[in-house]
């Protein structure tokens, strides 16, 4: 009973999200559409740091690293032989690689692919390693992964980077794959694996001694979280049009790490409602790059003061509200009831009703 | 069912634990008893796998398992609690119950993730084995609490209840019974005959309080520095002149002390004295 209700609320806040989707143009007006579109692929990235982060307790720093993969793989797959020409002028391209052109949602699998091979293959030895160090390994990892690319002149095109990627990636591949990954989440993230994850977050040693077995699961953890960070590469390659490797430097990882800290690291609608919200806050609050005119006294433009805002409201975060915004819960119609007090049960019908809407709001 | 062999655990040149040789039985309850630091919780961390044996060996239901991991060993049959209480301080009471069974799981995770029929079946079965043994304990009415929440003892009855989860065949028990009243212990002592005939399982137990030792063990062995010292029924160890200098200390001039089963009455005389020696390395989990 209580099952298929919740089934129900979770369907109903899917069509209503699908239906916001649906309206986002002329609601939001061109601009802000686009940005509705990139908020769909910060939902994806943040959901795969948070199963590793939040979940998982494994403090991993790779993430730009593993995006970076996808984006590479969906723009060598989808960019016409024609447009690799053009891109690869001072080093023609590998042969192997020049003549292939596959659909979006095949470079899409392959991108999510080979991220989930790069991941595994830096999770076997980063993940014997354990919270501070893991963070600086899995940091270096990507650091790496970036410097590679940006010396493999034949297969990455190296520091010049690749445009005239075909924008496949519209507001519908976002939103799709995100509420897709929502789901994908929550299943997993409430299956006995799941539960696993949770056991080795909160206590490693009575986890193993309970017959978790570790080293498997955090690699598993690990895998499924990178080829998360791979796809929403994929479709960020897809969406911006050129990529070059100095975009995945770690600052962008800090960026997933902000939304995720924010949102509440174990908490899968806190991750959705940030990545929304920090998505268009950033571009919100573009006009503090620009020159300011406040009390008199104008402020010349001051290049990445809007960061400022974000590192504040992180430091406050971590300061006075340690849990973010949703600490380990989630937007469930008995976490509103619990949260804001007992309602009679009409109020509490509507505000359950209320809160699906502005769920699938922030879904969507 | 659970041998060691001369088991012997050394830290760098601290000999935390040498020649070890204990015997659990089918059905039995045996008692490994000690002064503090004399590596019990070593014992029990060398049998489950979390220190490596130096040498030695640990052998369960027939098999060879030195030097295997911990979840391996806990998949063989072997649960445990721990001395100082390691609860998965963010989950229900309920879900601490449920991940211990994650390792009799089959399902693959995509048939998890997907919730195919073979997974909702065993997912049936962790729910009802969860809901049934907190109810032998006592704990069904804190199902959805935090398990952090509740008071100190039911904690160690939960981490009994999610050891039990794992489907054991060996239950070892870390000092069980700290910080419970005389009456609740008499209560445990119940409490362990029962879940050691329910479940078909044998206990070996770290403990303190001689009067659930006593009360319950058919056989005991006592560690003083590492090094066991002596061995049998409780009868006999109480008797043993070598354990009663080892728990009260010798004095030259003075009359050997009561014996160890007036100690039951008196708790806190018991272990207050404790022999000047080198400190062992044993931390305890």
């Amino acid at each position: 009973m209580k099952l298929s209700r919740n089934t129900l609320l979770a369907l109903a806040a899917i069509v209503v999200a699908l239906v916001v989707v649906f309206f986002a143009r002329p609601l939001l007006g061109q601009f802000w559409f686009g940005i509705f579109t990139l908020a769909g692929i910060f939902v994806t990235l943040a959901l795969g740091l948070n199963l590793i982060n939040g979940f998982t307790g494994l403090f991993s720093l790779g993430h730009a690293g593993f995006m970076a993969v996808g984006a590479y793989t969906v723009a060598i797959c989808t960019m016409s032989p024609d447009a690799k020409k053009q891109n690869f002028f001072l080093e023609p391209m590998n042969p192997l690689l020049a003549g292939i052109q596959t659909p979006f949602w095949v470079a899409l699998i392959l991108g999510t692919a080979v991220a989930a091979l790069a991941a595994w293959l830096v999770a076997i030895p980063a993940l014997r390693l354990r919270d501070d160090y893991l963070a600086i390994a899995t940091l270096g990892f990507g650091e790496i992964i970036r410097v590679v690319f940006s010396n493999t002149q034949s297969i990455t095109n190296g520091a010049q980077g690749l445009i005239r990627i075909p924008t496949e990636t519209n507001v519908w591949w976002s939103w799709c794959i995100a509420i897709l990954m929502i789901v994908f989440m929550v299943r997993l993230v409430g299956s006995s694996f799941g539960r696993s994850l949770k056991a080795i977050r909160d206590d490693e040693v009575a986890a193993e001694a309970m017959g978790i077995n570790l080293y498997r699961t955090k690699i598993t953890s690990f895998v499924i979280g990178s080829a998360m960070a791979g796809l929403g590469g994929g479709l960020l390659a897809g969406f911006l049009g050129s990529i070059d490797p100095k975009m995945f430097n770690f600052l962008y990882t800090f960026n997933i790490v902000l939304i995720i800290v924010l949102g509440g690291l174990g908490s899968i609608s806190g991750s959705v409602i940030a990545a929304v919200v920090i998505t268009f806050g950033m571009e919100w609050l573009r006009f503090l790059d620009g020159s300011v005119e406040a009390f008199g006294y104008k402020i010349s433009g001051v290049p990445g003061l809007r960061m400022v805002v974000f590192s504040a409201l992180l430091l406050a975060v971590v300061l006075f509200w340690r849990e973010g915004l949703m600490g380990k819960n989630e937007l469930t119609p008995d976490y509103v009831k619990r949260r804001f007090g007992r309602k009679p049960k009409v109020a509490a019908a509507t505000a359950s009703a209320s809160t699906t809407s502005k769920k699938g709001d922030a879904d969507a | 069912m659970l041998s060691t062999d001369k088991l012997s655990i050394f830290f760098g040149g601290l000999k935390a634990l040498k020649d070890l040789t204990i015997e659990v039985g089918d059905g039995e309850v045996v008692g490994l008893i000690g002064p503090n630091g004399a590596g019990k919780t070593t014992a029990f961390n060398g049998i489950t796998g979390v220190y490596k044996p130096t040498s030695g060996k640990v052998t369960f239901l027939g098999e060879d398992i030195t030097g295997l991991k911990p979840h391996d060993i806990a998949y063989r049959g072997v649960a445990r609690t721990f001395q100082n209480i390691r609860l998965f301080k963010e989950l229900t009471v309920l879900e601490n119950c449920l991940i211990s069974q994650h390792l009799r799981v089959k399902s693959t995770l995509v048939g998890q993730t997907l919730g195919l029929p073979k997974y909702r079946g065993e997912e049936k079965a962790q729910y009802d084995r969860a809901n049934a043994l907190l109810e032998e304990l006592g704990l069904l009415q804190f199902r959805d609490d935090k398990s952090t929440s509740l008071p100190y003892g039911l904690q160690r009855k939960l981490e009994i209840a999610r050891a039990l989860a794992t489907q054991p065949r060996l239950l070892l028990l870390d000092e069980p019974a700290a910080g419970m009243n005389p009456a609740e212990t008499m209560a445990f002592i119940g409490l362990i005959k029962q879940l050691q005939q329910s479940h078909d399982i044998s206990v070996l137990m770290i403990e303190h309080h001689m009067q659930l030792v006593m009360g319950i063990c058919d056989k005991l062995w006592v560690l003083v520095y590492g090094e066991e010292i002596a061995q049998g029924t409780p009868k006999e160890v109480q008797g043993n002149q070598a354990v009663i200098e080892a728990y009260l200390g010798v004095d030259d001039d003075e009359t050997p002390p009561p014996a160890i089963a007036q100690m039951g009455a008196d708790e806190d005389a018991s272990f207050h004295h404790k022999p000047a020696g080198p400190a062992t390395g044993e931390k305890g989990l």
